[in-house]
This record gives C-alpha cells, structure tokens and sequence, in this order.
C-alpha cells in the first residue's frame, strides 16, 4: 500500500517539478545583459527579455542583474580593466561620461535610425549624448514628481485634489499636515521630506531660482551662487523655522517613513509610482514637482549601452534595444513600472491615453517633460555628489550658515574641475 | 475689454477646450494578433465598440478600457493591449482622426495538471488520499473548460467536468464515479448547471445534480454570487459571496433541504501581502445521503472523519510573496470548523508556487488533530 503511494506521489511531483524548467534549444548569438532592475521593474524587464527570446529565435539575451548604478559602474570600470565587459549595460545618464572620458564606448549614432530619433523625445537624446553623439539608447527615464498622501490631506481638512503647486503652498500645506497626533511632544506625521541627496536634488531647485549648479563648460562650481543660497535657507527653513520637515533623514529614512504615513508629502522619482500605487496601504497623489520661482525638474534615469566590439553582436544587441524601446515596449514599460514612455507616438497612443484615463498618476511626470533637464554631466560627477552631499549635511543637520559652506564646497569642486581639465 | 469681445474669447477658449476631448475619431479597422487558440470573433464579442464607426476621443478611450476589462477577466489572457496606428492626423482641432486598432492578446498557457491530495497522521494511524488532475481551460477557443481527475490512492473512479463559454450564460456538465473506501459507497454523479453572468457583479444560477449511491438522490442548488476572487484593478478590498438553498429527494421519498452561505474577503495589506478570509454557515435538515452532508474542512484533521448536517466555518489565510521570486508565495493560515457538536481548529504553513502548468501548485503542512500535508492545483 505505501509503494502505490510513494509512486503516485513521485511521479505526480516530478510531472509537476520539470513544469519549472522547460530546456530551451542553443541559439546562435548569446548576448549579456547586465541590468540594474530590482523587484517589479526587473520582473517587468525579464519578462520583455523572456518575449523578444521567444520571437527571435536565433537570439538568446540574457539578462544579469548587477546592483543599483554606483554598483554597475564600478562593475563596468573593473571589467572593462580586467575583461569580461557584458554586450549590452545599463549605465545611469549621469555616468555615461565615466565611460565616454576614456573612450570605452563608441558612438551609436549613425547606427539608430532615422524614424527612432524623431520618434524618440530629444530630452532624452540629449540625455544620452556627448559632444553631438549619442552613446547609449535612453531606455528607463524618469523625472522627480510630489508624492502625496491624500488620506492625510483629507485629516488635515485639505483637498486631495488640489495638491502644493509652489514650495510656499508647501509650507502652508505642511504646516497643517505636520502633527503631534498622541500630544507627546514628539511630531508623529511630519508635513514634508525634501531628501536634497546631492547634486540630485540641489540641482532642480537652484534651477527654479534661475541659478545653475555648473557652468556651460563644466570647469566652475555655481552653486554657491544667490541662487543656491536661497534654496538651502528655504529648506533650513522648512526644518528649523516652520518645523514642518526633519533635518537629518536619509532618502532611505524618509521612504520608510513615506510608507508607513509618517510624512505626508515628498519628492520622489516617478519610477516608483507602480509600487507605490500597489503597495501603499493609503491612496496616492501624485502632483508636478513644486517650482520656486520656475518650473524646473531633473531628468534622470540610464541608457542602454553596447560594450561589444564584435560586429555580429553589435548587431543583435542593436536590434534588442531597439525592440525593446519600439512603441509597444514603451507603453509597457511605462504601465509596468512609471518610467517616461519614450516615443510622441506611445504618448499619442490611444492605449496610453486610455491608459492614463484610469490612472491619472502616470501622466502627470509625462506633462513636465517640457521643463525637464538632465543634471550638467561631467565625468567627475561621483566626487562632486559626494562633495555636495557633505555640504548639505552640515547646513542641514548643523544649522550652519548656507552662504560660507557653499563656497567651501564650490571651491573644492572648481579646484577638482580644472584639475581634470589641465590633464 | 468690451464685453463682446470677453464673451467671444470666452466662447473660442470653450470650443477649443471642448474640441480636446471630443475630438471625432474614425476606427477604420479592427485586427486581432496573438491569439493561437481563442477565436477572433469571440475576442470581438467582448469589445464595446467597432469599426467602421465615429467616436468622441473620450468615449472612445471608455470603451477601449471597458472592452480591456472584459477581455482580462475572462482570465484568457495575461496581457491585452490595444496599438493604434494612426491612418490620418487631425490636421486642426475638431478634424477627423482615422486610425486602424490592433487589439494585442498574450495567451495564458491552457493547459493545467499537477496531484491533488494529502497525507496526513493522525490517532497512530496514517491516512492517505492523492488524485492526478488535469484541466484546459480553452475549448473551442471560446473560454471554455474541461477538467479531468483520477483518484490514484485509497478510493478509484473518475471525475469529469466540462463548463461553456465565459459570457452571459455559461453551462456545466459532470460526471463523476468515486468508490471511496473510507466510508465504504461507490457512487456516480450527474451534474448539469446553468449559470448567468460573469465578472464581479451578481451572478445567478442553478446545478441539477443525480447522484446514485445506496440510494439514488436529486438535488436542485439555485444560486446567486457576487463579487470575483481575483482581485478588481486598484481596489484594496474585495469580497465573494455566494447563497445557494438546496432541496433533495430521495428514490425512497424521503428529502432534505437546506441552505449554504459563504462568503470570502480580501485585503491588500501592504507591499503586496493578502490577507484572505472565507466564512461559511451552512445547515440542513431531512435524510441526508452521505453525499450531501458537511465534512470538515479544517486542514490539519482527517476531512472525512468529521461529518453533519451543519457547519460553521472561517479559514484565514496570509498570502505573502517571496521576496526574491515572484513565482512562490508563502501563506500562513488557519481554519475553524463547528460541526457535530465539535469545535475543530487546525493552522499551518503552505507554499504556493506559480508555474506554467500550475496556477499555483499548493503545499499545505498543518497541525490539528494531527498532522498533515495536502498539495493541489488551483483551478
């Protein structure tokens, strides 16, 4: 009696096991693909990968994820030194240059065809280029919108539907919205985070004021200007004045404690609109980017970039980036994960408008594309971050005087910059 | 500014703000691409809208998201996506747009088998209960299913079950042969059932069923339900419900009669997590072929060791997704049973994974009078 059940069992377990692995047959060109997708936007990107495999059957990508950018930055620059460099990369925007300085990489411009340029937006061409050539394909580009928590608006006798257009309307709203629900002296839901981690988030707001954070030619600091002056007494303020913001979180901190209702409004980059949408146990409002004086945000996001040489592999991997960043594959991506579409024709496109109708979310990162713009590149961009990010933590954290530490810090990245340009 | 020319900016900002969204659009053309196994035209039967015809914009992204809605919940297909090519620009607002549509399917796979079944100890005493399963659930290419199991251990028989297209009405057909060696009957089963409706909304209907055993029983269950266990776009809560009064007569003329609640609720917890509840009230009175009456379902005890006319019972279950693969989830539950005059409670652990063939394949260890390890394929 126990052998017909082992047996039945065996051979049902094993019917049901080999469902999880089915062989596939050798494909003719293998090409590796290192990604930096976690969570549902590598599951989004796998399962695109999993359809152009199953199309092109003389193809196999396959795709390795390899830690955020820092990681597959440092990745990339070991193995372009040791060997072992994948076909295809996704390299963030703002790290193109690290590769581009030393000619890693060559241009795909002459590659990408006609139709694709003028399809494709020219925010993110510019994104992807250097010097007049494009470097990489823009594939997962996102701009930084207001997350709000409408469930808090609502408490706080605010109107969901009328989010903070301008950063004093924040200050406002915040002052409502940052409470001490139990009376004991400690702020249980705080009105606002604005986590300024580095050039990333200093670089927009100086641009509202009609500042610069470089100049043109990439050789001088500017942030210590008026301009950024104004814009870190404005958030001392929002902390120390208003009280309307903790000082001293971190960007994880601060998304922790978005999560759980502790802050009731923030900047946070639309790429996180699917899982926020899914997972938040409030309702989601998402609102442009409050502006100083103007409209301002910073486009961020990678490309796709070939490091094969080999003219066949080239090729392919040529052909799956352009199918992967086609019409269709836009929308997807844009619905699956709240990344910009990329093309006019996917945001024309009756399926995204239809879209768009049943979650109105996704669509407002689309409407300020026309004042976004990239951060101002330059291949020492990771030191000045690091410069930048000491610099605000001391006018944050230790309330010092904004105007003395910024010039501390511009002379520091200015002396950097022409250091590099005199080699 | 004089007033007339205030009025007539007034009525141009009007028009052009209306023009916007009511902006003619023509669909000259409808394809379908995809589909390997689902006919077109019952692709079509779904869609709201059609070409040849003249649409307001706005209505038409309506529809199109209506038409998306039926078409997923006919649970066909994993993706549905609607591509457009536009034929002719509007040159100047209020112009006719002409597009052609593509309508997009990406084919679930069909077809679906795995064990079904358990193990379990309990008193000193082994038991054991497996079954092979196996479904497709695409006939005809119209939504159609048909499900076919096979005991392989303790009882033997056969159970085949074949349903009609999801649409307004949907039929069902069964039969099914069980010589069960725990309660010693053999039996066979004749089922037939029409039902009204599909989707979340209210959905009447009724099953006729034959069974023949010691005795030979007729037993007529009307039904309405409402509400869909998956879960509705967006919503953080959703619920099933169904009410189904029975009444039986018996080939020596006796009868029973009685009536089933349930009910199940959902809830998106956070990143994801679910949490599941079903309730049950059920109660009968009358002659009760074995049959018909109420086994415990708690997991963990011996199904079929607990039996009555009625039953009260609620499962909880936690459906957490595996971090790093989305392919497994990880559900935590018990379950309590009133029946017999007995209270019986029993939790545990399962493992759901999602596979191709299984839609998931669930493990479920629990501890109740004993314990036990039951694995199906849900369908």
């Amino acid at each position: 009696m126990k052998n017909t059940v082992i047996v039945a069992l065996l051979t049902i377990f094993s019917i049901s096991i080999s469902a999880f692995g089915m062989g596939g047959r050798e494909k003719e060109i293998e090409l590796t693909f290192w990604h930096s997708m976690s969570i549902y936007q590598g599951d989004a990107l796998e399962t695109l990968v999993d359809e152009y495999n199953h199309i092109h059957p003389d193809i196999r990508i396959v795709p390795t994820f390899q830690g955020l950018y820092d990681e597959m930055k440092t990745k990339l620059v070991n193995a372009l030194k040791t060997g072992g460099t994948p076909d295809i990369a996704q390299v963030a925007i703002e790290y193109l240059d690290v590769f581009v300085a030393d000619d890693k990489i060559d241009p795909i411009t002459s590659y990408i065809r006609e139709e694709d340029k003028k399809d494709i937006l020219s925010q993110f061409w510019n994104a992807v280029s250097r010097n007049r050539e494009i470097y990489a394909y823009p594939f997962n580009m996102s701009v930084q919108v207001l997350y709000y928590n409408k469930d808090a608006f609502k408490k706080a006798g605010l109107d969901p539907d009328r989010p903070p257009k301008t950063w004093n309307d924040v200050i406002e709203y915040g002052k409502l919205l940052t409470v001490d629900f139990d009376g004991d002296g400690s702020v249980d839901q705080w009105g606002v985070l604005v986590s300024l981690e580095g050039v990333f988030g200093f670089t927009p707001l100086i641009r509202q004021v009609g500042g610069e954070f470089l100049n043109e030619k990439g050789t001088k600091a500017l942030f210590n200007s008026e301009e950024g002056v104004k814009v870190m007494k404005l958030l001392q303020d929002m902390a120390y004045k208003y009280r309307i913001m903790p000082s001293n979180w971190t960007l994880f901190e601060g998304t922790s404690a978005f999560l759980n209702g502790k802050i009731a409004m923030g900047p946070i980059t639309c790429a996180g609109i699917k899982f926020a949408e899914e997972n938040l146990p409030w309702e989601l409002g998402i609102a442009p980017l409050p502006y100083i004086e103007n409209k301002s945000v910073l486009l961020g996001g990678a490309g796709l970039v070939v490091f094969s040489h080999s003219t066949a592999h080239r090729k392919a991997a040529l052909d799956f980036i352009t199918w992967l960043t086609n019409k269709e594959n836009s929308i997807k991506w844009h619905e699956q994960t709240g990344y910009l579409p990329l093309r006019k024709s996917a945001i024309d496109s009756i399926e995204l408008q239809s879209f768009h109708k049943l979650n109105p979310n996704y669509k407002v990162p689309i409407d300020q594309l026309p004042y976004s713009r990239p951060p101002d590149f330059t291949p020492l961009l990771p030191q000045i971050d690091r410069i930048v990010r000491h610099a605000i933590e001391d006018i944050m954290i230790n309330r010092k005087d904004p105007a003395p530490v910024l010039d501390a810090a511009a002379e520091k990245v200015t002396i950097l910059l022409q250091s590099s340009e005199a080699k | 500014m004089r007033p007339a020319y205030f009025f007539l900016l007034l009525f141009c900002i009007i028009i052009t703000a209306g023009s916007a969204s009511g902006q003619p659009v023509l669909i000259e053309k409808i394809d379908i691409e995809g589909n390997r196994v689902t006919h077109d035209a019952y692709i079509r039967s779904f869609l709201t809208f059609e070409d040849g015809k003249k649409y307001e914009l706005d209505t038409l992204l309506n529809e199109i998201n209506r038409s998306k809605e039926r078409l997923t919940r006919t649970g066909l297909f994993e993706n549905v996506f609607f591509n457009d090519e536009v034929k002719k620009e509007n040159a100047v607002p209020g112009d006719m747009m002409i597009i052609d549509l593509t309508i997009q399917v990406k084919e679930k796979n069909y077809f679906v088998f795995g064990p079904a079944g358990y193990l379990g100890f309990e008193d000193r005493d082994f038991y054991a209960k497996t079954a092979a399963y196996a479904g497709y659930t695409n006939l005809f290419g119209n939504a159609s299913r048909i499900r076919l199991s096979v005991p392989l251990y303790r009882d033997t028989g056969i159970s085949i079950n074949q349903s009609g297209p999801v649409g307004k009405l949907r039929y069902q057909l069964g039969y099914a042969y069980v010589n069960d060696q725990f309660l010693e009957v053999k039996s066979h089963t004749i089922t037939a059932g029409l039902g009204y409706g599909s989707g979340p909304g209210i959905k009447p209907g009724a099953l006729l069923e034959l069974h023949s055993a010691d005795l030979i029983s007729f037993c007529f269950f009307p039904y309405i339900e409402a509400g869909a266990r998956e879960r509705p776009d967006r919503r953080r809560t959703w619920y099933t419900a169904r009410i189904s009064p029975f009444f039986g007569l018996n080939s020596d003329n006796s009868s029973f009669f009685g009536l089933i609640n349930t009910a199940g609720l959902y809830q998106d917890i956070f990143l994801k997590i679910v949490y599941a509840a079903t309730f049950e009230a059920s109660a009968g009175t009358g002659d009760f072929p074995h049959q018909y009456l109420f086994y415990s379902n708690v997991r963990g005890t011996q199904f079929q060791k607990y039996s009555s006319t009625y039953r009260l019972s609620v499962s909880n279950e936690f459906h957490i997704p595996w971090p790093t693969n989305n392919r497994i989830t990880l559900v935590p539950f018990w379950d309590i049973n009133y029946l017999a005059r007995t209270f019986l409670v029993g939790g545990g652990i399962g493992l759901h994974f999602f596979t191709r063939y299984q839609d998931p394949l669930v493990f479920d260890v629990a501890f109740g009078k004993g314990v036990m390890l039951s694995f199906n394929v849900r369908h």
